[in-house]
């Protein structure tokens, strides 16, 4: 069997913009006629379940443990990056995409790590709007520190354990406004 | 939000998933659900080797049911181990702690040039500040010095397991490198480290009764987190039409070795960014026409469910879920971990079958359905770790390359570095499951790269 990735044609930074615009649209008034199954409240189920909520999706998520709260991703302890070039340091999307494709070893798909570097920009500003305490520099700025197989600084923290805990809480915390996400 | 409850199975009608089957984990009651599209966001599979960073209710299942409905399973080999965590210390531990990998920002890695210096350490006769500047190996500076002690996951880890293997291992059980601020805590001061990194001290310190402040951590790598898991192509969406995999629980962007901080990114750009777009694709095109909960295929797969966990209670053998997990992860850490060989590798087979075999007939499971069960819930857990398991090994066979965290001893540079075959293996292995103990089918993605050279991966 051959296996269709779907990767759009066409130069990396273009692939996910031209893509998005050649995705099939629900009608904003269908949404609500729609059930999806969100298996898993990490902060990978947690923003699906948010997001397609928001959408006006009618989500129904489910996880084990007795709370989202007490997801595995609440003991993520170093961070997240994204290409901000805070630090002026000579990031950029094209340098953590190639550092994500050099650290895996070449075994990912490139436009995958393209789009993930792409959008690394947003999730920090959504963290922000949420309410996530990042660690900041004095002056206020977000502050960052590195990680491995890198050599610029681009991870965004948050300090102290319990920092940590609540900085994945705020991400868990979001209610959106349809009631089968509290049911 | 239906929480305690635990997905078993996915419900497919026409190819398509259309729901799930639940268990809820106080009364026991098995129910369905329905849905246009069914998510999974169920993390990683790191603790099918037993002892991980992962938490002790992470597991495989939601991903493996949906892999014996016809879900691709890709790179299950991948593995990351992580360098930098507390070392074991026996056989009563359950669960490995994580020291941040940020540590390695100010932290120096080293192990005693001699064997004879180690060997002292071992036996506590002198302790980590008594060895002299000219006895220690900066390995990780030494070997790689333009990224020195911030080389990626897998490079560090397979360095501290040699400097072990060579004898010039630390602490009690000789199975640790030592992580040392000696030098920040100099040229920072105390307050500054402390306010970077306080709270990991803090941690280490209770855990270990040994203050980092004054002596050098002891590190040891353990396995953190899966590069592995459910086929997914550019929309999230598994080759089961309407069943999506988003964060740990997919294979898709770290390839062979995952970097530090990039876990969130991923799972937070699949939810945020890519889901809310690619899934309104798929919905637009199959219509807003409610999904039938009548249909035949949402009572089968609900009797399949109640069929195995009824099989699961029949077992009134003398063996402990617990012990056969903990024999697994012996197994996978021991053949199909740091360093993995042909020989090993197949060895780990015949002893994982060996072992699945006497789990379905001597394992112990206590208690009943209706009632808060923890024994069945692991049970079922660690019946499908040990399926897992096989395909685990079969992937690191199959692939005779080295890349990433996957290092195969019979491919290696000069130097010792993951020596990969890009003609034979830049592709994604999409495993097909093709019923109980037969073999699954490999299905190859072609990895085409046309913006990025492929080089040697190199750090020096
Ligand atoms: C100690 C530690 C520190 C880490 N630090 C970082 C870091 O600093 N930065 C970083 O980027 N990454 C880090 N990682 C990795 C990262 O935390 C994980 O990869 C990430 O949290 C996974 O998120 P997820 O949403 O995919 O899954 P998880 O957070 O594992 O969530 C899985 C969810 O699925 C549910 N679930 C699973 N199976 C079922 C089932 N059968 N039925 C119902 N529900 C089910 C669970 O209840 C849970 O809600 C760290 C990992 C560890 C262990
Ligand atoms: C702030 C914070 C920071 C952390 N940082 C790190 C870190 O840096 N590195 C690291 O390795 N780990 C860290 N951890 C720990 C890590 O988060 C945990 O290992 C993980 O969250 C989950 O562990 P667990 O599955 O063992 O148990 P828990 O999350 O404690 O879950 C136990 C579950 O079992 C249920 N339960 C308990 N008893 C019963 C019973 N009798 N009957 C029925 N149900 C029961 C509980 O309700 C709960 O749902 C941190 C934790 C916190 C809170």
């Amino acid at each position: 069997m051959t296996l269709d990735a779907k990767i759009p044609a066409g130069p990396l930074a273009e692939k996910w913009s031209k893509h998005k615009f050649n995705l099939k649209l629900v009608n904003p008034a269908n949404k609500r006629k729609y059930d999806v199954i969100v298996v898993g409240t990490g902060l990978a189920g947690g923003a699906a379940a948010a997001s397609l909520a928001e959408l006006g999706y009618n989500v129904k998520a489910f996880c084990f443990q007795d709370s989202p709260r007490r997801a595995h991703s609440i003991a993520a302890q170093g961070g997240i990056n994204a290409a901000k070039n805070y630090q002026n340091d000579g990031d950029s999307v094209y340098r953590l995409f190639y550092d994500t494709i050099k650290g895996g070893d070449y075994r990912a798909r490139e436009g995958n790590v393209y789009r993930l570097a792409e959008v690394s920009v947003n999730i920090i500003d959504q963290c922000v709007a949420q309410g996530v305490p990042f660690a900041r520099e004095y002056g206020g700025l977000l502050d960052n520190r590195s990680f491995g197989g890198s050599q610029v600084s681009r991870t965004f923290y948050a300090r102290g354990t319990n920092r940590a805990a609540a900085f994945i809480r705020r991400l868990l915390r979001i209610k959106p406004p349809d009631t089968s996400w509290q049911s | 939000m239906y929480t305690r409850s635990e997905m078993l199975d996915v419900v497919t009608v026409d190819g398509h998933a259309k729901g799930i089957v639940t268990r809820n984990l106080i009364t026991g009651e098995i129910d369905t659900h329905t849905g246009h599209a069914v998510l999974l966001a169920t993390g990683g599979y790191g603790n099918v080797f037993y002892l991980s960073t992962n938490a002790i209710g992470s597991n495989v299942t939601a991903a493996w049911r949906a892999h014996k409905r016809g879900a691709f399973f890709a790179n299950p080999c991948y593995t990351q181990i992580h360098p930098t965590c507390i070392p074991v210390t026996g056989d009563h531990q359950s669960k490995l702690t994580l020291m941040s990998e940020s540590l390695r920002n100010d932290g120096r890695v080293w192990a005693p040039k001699t064997v004879e210096i180690a060997e002292q350490l071992r036996k506590g006769t002198i302790k980590a500040d008594q060895v002299k500047e000219d006895d220690r190996d900066y390995f990780l500076e030494r070997k790689y010095p333009s990224f020195g002690n911030l080389v990626p996951r897998d490079v560090a880890s397979r360095n501290a397991k040699e400097m072990v293997d060579e004898g010039r291992g630390v602490g009690g059980s000789g199975f640790a490198v030592f992580l040392d601020f000696a030098d920040a805590i100099h040229r920072l001061g105390k307050d500054a480290v402390a306010a970077k990194y306080g709270n990991l001290f803090d941690m280490y310190y209770q855990i270990t009764d040994e203050d980092p402040y004054k002596q050098p951590m002891r590190i040891y790598p353990a396995v953190h987190y899966t590069m592995g898991g459910l086929w997914v192509d550019y929309n999230l969406s598994t080759n089961v039409p309407g069943l999506y995999a988003l964060g740990e629980c997919n294979f898709s962007d770290h390839g062979a070795n995952r970097l530090g901080a990039s876990a969130l990114m991923q799972g937070l750009a699949d939810g945020y960014f890519v889901i809310p777009y690619t899934l309104g694709d798929y919905l637009a095109q199959i219509g807003p026409k409610p999904v039938d909960g009548k249909h035949p295929a949402f009572e089968q797969t609900k009797q399949d469910v109640i069929a195995r966990i009824n099989k699961l209670l029949a077992l009134k053998g003398t063996k402990t879920v617990n012990e056969y997990h903990r024999d697994l992860g012996h197994i996978m850490w021991e053949y199909c971990g740091m360093a993995r060989t042909e020989e090993g590798l197949t060895k780990a087979k015949g002893l994982i079958q060996a072992l699945r075999a006497d789990f379905w007939k001597n394992a112990l499971v206590v208690g009943e359905n209706e009632e808060v069960n923890p024994a069945l819930e692991k049970a079922g857990r660690v019946a499908d770790f040990l399926e897992l398991g096989e395909l685990m090994v079969d992937d690191a066979l199959m692939r005779k390359e080295s890349c990433g965290g996957h290092f195969r001893l019979e491919s290696q540079t000069p130097e010792g570095e993951a020596l990969r075959d890009d003609e034979h293996f830049a592709f994604v292995a999409a495993w097909e499951y093709k019923g109980d103990n037969q073999p699954e089918v490999l299905n190859k993605e072609a990895l085409d790269f046309e913006f990025v050279h492929l080089t040697q991966r190199s750090y020096k």
